[in-house]
């Protein structure tokens, strides 16, 4: 089965990545770097995913939880800085997500068993936006505008956060991979679909939609935390960036929103973009992100994945196809 | 023998991968009125919604004045001279009467004889001259059922598809609306219909056609449908 | 009344009048907004990145023409207009009838990185003010001391809210705007183009982020990075006018701008935050307006 080819090749892949840095010279390779963010990239988009591709709520506060966990790791390690001092204590790393995935739940409840659609997507900026202010007005706890840093000192070089961000970035599209072969996932998927026809089946849409939020936050605050550990600082500009959410929706929608590897694929490719863009025309990156972004959105709306899919004749999971006219489909109001 | 106003040949339709109507055929003579009757979800919407332009056929042809409308848009469709009202009426609720009636006659065709149109529809429909400010959404169902057929004829049509005007309605208002397609009708209005009640809409037909899970199964004037033994048994349920 | 008594008054006066003509630019802004997000569901979060562009076309009019801000504005007009329509038909036309949110979202995204990008290329990313002769001015009303440019951008506000109005009102297009943002369908089966419609709307929205780009330059400073944050007000102030009609977005800018002053005043730094807390309050206690489109008649 196509299916299956595909996920031998991806494991494949993920072999050779492990074996990269055995190559003499890689470990200082700029590609190397590049390979690293991609990794961040694919916990992040993972994260877009689960929420808004699977569930179909657009997020737009991943960037936050992004910032909370790079925060958390921060703020731990420069508190505990005499203690530990080893590799990527996995402990900071969890403490990271799931700091994370509490302030998803926190924002994730008023919100999500109020509104929907366009409100929902609105209520994250706003509530991305208040958690940045938060940040920023912290003072000496959080380090106000500036953040605050680390130090890098256990680390030489890039390599333990290479393979940490392959291990993470597996884990992330496993997890999602089998959350959403699960049960969990088919409730998410039909929430995505019709939510009243969920609800009517005995689904507990709120519950679903929490449990997809709290997971998508942390794996966003996992991306954060790993992306800390590179920078050795946190910042509010630096993390807090809108970027940090974009980047993965255009990553999971030019990948294939919705799927397992559709994120994978997209993080790659549009990583390979930015990182040249930032090479070879640092000031112009962002008119390259935007126009790539707007190039995409036109052209190749559904995705690469699903562009394959369709022409092999299989049924693309959400067919932007038709409704009857007179009724919307991706408009989602208030919930009842 | 004139050639009808309205002719669907051949006709497959549905919604996305879901197919509804299968090779359907049905005509419309001009200066009739004609009736598609049958079960929920036998297609008859689905089959008014192609002829306006709302949904593209998947196959088979659309002829309407001896043109093809097949596959042109909606709003190109009306101005050919055919108006849809819509099952639900389709009123913009947030907008007065006046405002509804007005839109009615937008297609530049018929835009410079909308002073001439709004006299026609208040003669047809005396009550909606007392609420030209009144907001749409506000009115009563059969009033809203008079405005929304008030604004398709807005636009001067040869032909108006009505779908489901009794829906909601009391039998007095009920009488009232179809009194007044009877009366479109005498002006030379030619009427296509969809209606639930079968017993009206055979009534007032010249010509009816019964659909059955998007297929045609029988068609005759309207009155010898009503006689029909099969169709009093499975649709009106009385006997003899 | 003591003399301490009309002071204070006169200060919490003046930070509600101000508050009031700062705001009614974020409801000129809204106001665009909400023309494009009716008719075609479209969160155009570029709108910020355009007011800036017409505030930099105000600033460059100033500077190497010497033509005042508001002069530039009606010259403006006609060219916003004429970007907008030519935006909605290269970005937007077909992304909206597809009407898939993450689709137009991220192309107004896009779009916004770009000009900002592109802005800040061409200008820097320096702030630029404009000063005539009476950017400093002001007058005195009731013991208020306001600002020539705020009021004058105030007038202005109140003119374009009227004017739009008006199209709305009075307008066969107008009208087919209003019908569109209710039921498209329907809409069809009148004979209305959406198409058409939508590019109309599209291109009302960005002539008023002109209008408000040129009554920002003359009032405040702008640079290439303010539009995100520009965006996002006019968002919160569709959502908290969210009446469903041009004056309910005006008068959501307002509000916003007079929740700005005040906590500006009493606890600086924290006007932002008291606003997104606003949107939030508004979005998850009263949602309603603008942002409800057309209820499907049973």
């Amino acid at each position: 089965m196509a299916g299956n080819r595909l996920y031998k090749s991806a494991a494949a892949a993920v072999l050779a990545l492990a074996l990269v840095p055995l190559v003499p010279g890689a470990v200082d390779h700029y590609a190397f770097f590049y390979l690293f963010l991609v990794f961040v990239h694919i916990v992040l988009a993972q994260s877009w995913n689960l929420v808004a591709g699977y569930t179909g709520q657009i997020s737009l506060a991943q960037h936050a939880f992004f910032g909370v966990g790079g925060y958390t790791t921060v703020l731990i390690a420069t508190a505990l800085m005499d203690e530990s001092g080893f590799y990527f204590n996995p402990l900071l790393l969890l403490a990271s997500g799931l700091t994370a995935a509490l302030f998803a739940l926190a924002i994730g409840y008023p919100l999500l068993s109020k509104l929907a659609g366009d409100y929902f997507a609105l209520g994250t900026l706003g509530f991305g936006e208040i958690i940045r202010i938060g940040l920023v007005k912290g003072g000496a706890a959080t380090g106000g505008s500036a953040g605050v840093s680390m130090s890098s000192e256990p680390f030489e070089t890039l390599l333990p956060h290479y393979l940490v961000g392959l291990l993470l970035a597996v884990a992330a599209t496993v997890l999602v991979a089998v959350l959403m072969r699960s049960r969990i996932g088919l409730a998410l998927m039909a929430i995505r679909e019709d939510p009243v026809a969920a609800a009517a089946s005995g689904v507990n849409v709120l519950r679903f939609k929490l449990l997809a939020f709290a997971i998508g936050g942390f794996l966003a605050g996992l991306a954060g935390s790993l992306y800390a550990f590179y920078v050795f600082s946190v910042s509010p500009g630096g993390f807090l960036n809108l970027s940090w959410t974009l980047y993965p929706i255009l990553m999971c929608v030019m990948g294939g929103n919705g799927t397992v590897l559709g994120p994978v694929i997209g993080a790659f490719l549009m990583t390979a973009v930015f990182t040249a863009a930032n090479i070879w025309l640092p000031g112009a990156h962002p008119i390259i992100s935007g126009g790539l972004i707007i190039a995409v959105m036109l052209f190749m709306p559904e995705g690469i994945l699903r562009l394959k899919a369709k022409r092999a004749g299989r049924q693309p999971a959400k067919s932007a196809a038709a409704t009857p006219p007179g009724e919307s489909s991706n408009m989602q109001r208030r919930q009842a | 023998m004139k050639p009808p106003l309205l002719e669907v040949r051949g006709l497959d339709a549905g919604y996305g991968d879901t197919q509804a109507l299968w090779d359907v055929s049905v005509a419309v003579a001009e200066g009739s009125v004609v009736s598609l009757v049958g079960a929920n979800g036998a297609g008859k919407s689905t089959l008014l919604k192609t002829v306006s332009g709302l949904l593209k056929p998947q196959r088979g042809q659309v002829w309407f004045r001896g043109r093809s409308i097949a596959g042109m848009a909606p709003q190109a469709i009306v101005a050919t001279g055919l108006s849809h009202v819509p099952e639900g009426r389709g009123l913009f609720t947030r907008m007065t009467v006046l405002e509804n009636l007005q839109l009615g006659a937008y297609p530049g065709q018929v835009r410079g004889r909308t002073e001439e149109s709004l006299a026609r529809v208040f003669e047809l429909f005396p009550r909606l001259r007392e609420r030209t400010r009144q907001q749409a959404g506000l009115m009563s169902g059969g009033e809203q059922q008079m405005l929304a057929i008030g604004r398709a004829v807005m636009a001067c049509p040869s032909l108006l598809i009505l779908d489901e005007p009794s829906m909601g309605l009391g039998p007095l208002v009920v009488e009232e609306v179809f009194g007044l397609i009877r009366r479109l009708n005498d002006s030379g209005v030619t009427i296509l219909l969809v209606e639930q009640n079968i017993q009206r809409a055979l009534q007032i037909a010249d010509r009816a056609f019964v659909l059955q899970t998007g297929r045609v199964v029988m068609q005759g004037t309207g009155r010898e449908l009503l006689a029909d033994p099969d169709i009093r048994k499975a649709y009106i349920g009385s006997l003899g | 009344m003591t003399a301490f008594d009309s002071a204070t008054l006169g200060v919490l006066g003046e930070l509600l009048v101000n508050g009031v003509l700062f705001g009614s630019m974020y409801g000129v802004a809204a106001i665009g907004l909400s023309l494009i997000f009716g008719t075609m569901g479209i969160i155009f979060l570029a709108q910020g990145a355009m007011i800036v562009l017409g505030g930099y076309a105000a600033y460059w009019a100033f500077r190497l023409l010497g033509l005042d801000p508001y002069l530039t504005l009606v010259v403006l007009m006609p060219v916003s207009l004429l970007v907008g329509a030519a935006l909605y038909q290269m970005l937007f036309r077909r992304a909206a009838a597809l009407s898939d949110r993450n689709t137009t979202l991220l192309i107004a995204v896009g779009l916004s990185f770009m000009l900002e990008s592109a802005m800040s290329l061409m200008w820097t990313p320096d702030p630029r003010s404009i000063t005539t002769t009476y950017t400093s001015s002001g007058f005195e009303i009731a013991g208020m001391r306001l600002s020539v440019t705020r009021t004058a951008g105030f007038l202005v506000a109140i003119v374009a809210t009227f004017v739009v109005t008006l199209f709305l009102r009075r307008t066969m297009i107008g009208k087919a705007v209003r019908a569109v943002s209710e039921d498209m369908v329907a809409s069809t089966l009148v004979g209305i183009s959406p198409h058409r419609v939508n590019m109309v709307a599209f291109a009302v929205g960005i002539a008023l982020a002109g209008v408000a780009g040129c009554t920002l330059a003359a009032t405040y400073t702008i640079d290439p990075y303010f539009g995100f944050l520009l965006s996002l007000k006019a968002l919160i102030a569709l959502a908290l006018g969210g009446l469903g009609n041009v004056g309910g977005a005006l008068a959501g800018g307002i509000l916003l701008g007079v929740i700005e002053s005040g906590s500006s005043y009493f606890l600086p730094g924290w006007g932002d935050a008291m606003g997104y807390a606003a949107f939030l309050l508004v979005l998850l206690f009263r949602p309603q307006g603008l942002f409800v489109r057309a209820m499907k008649k049973v």
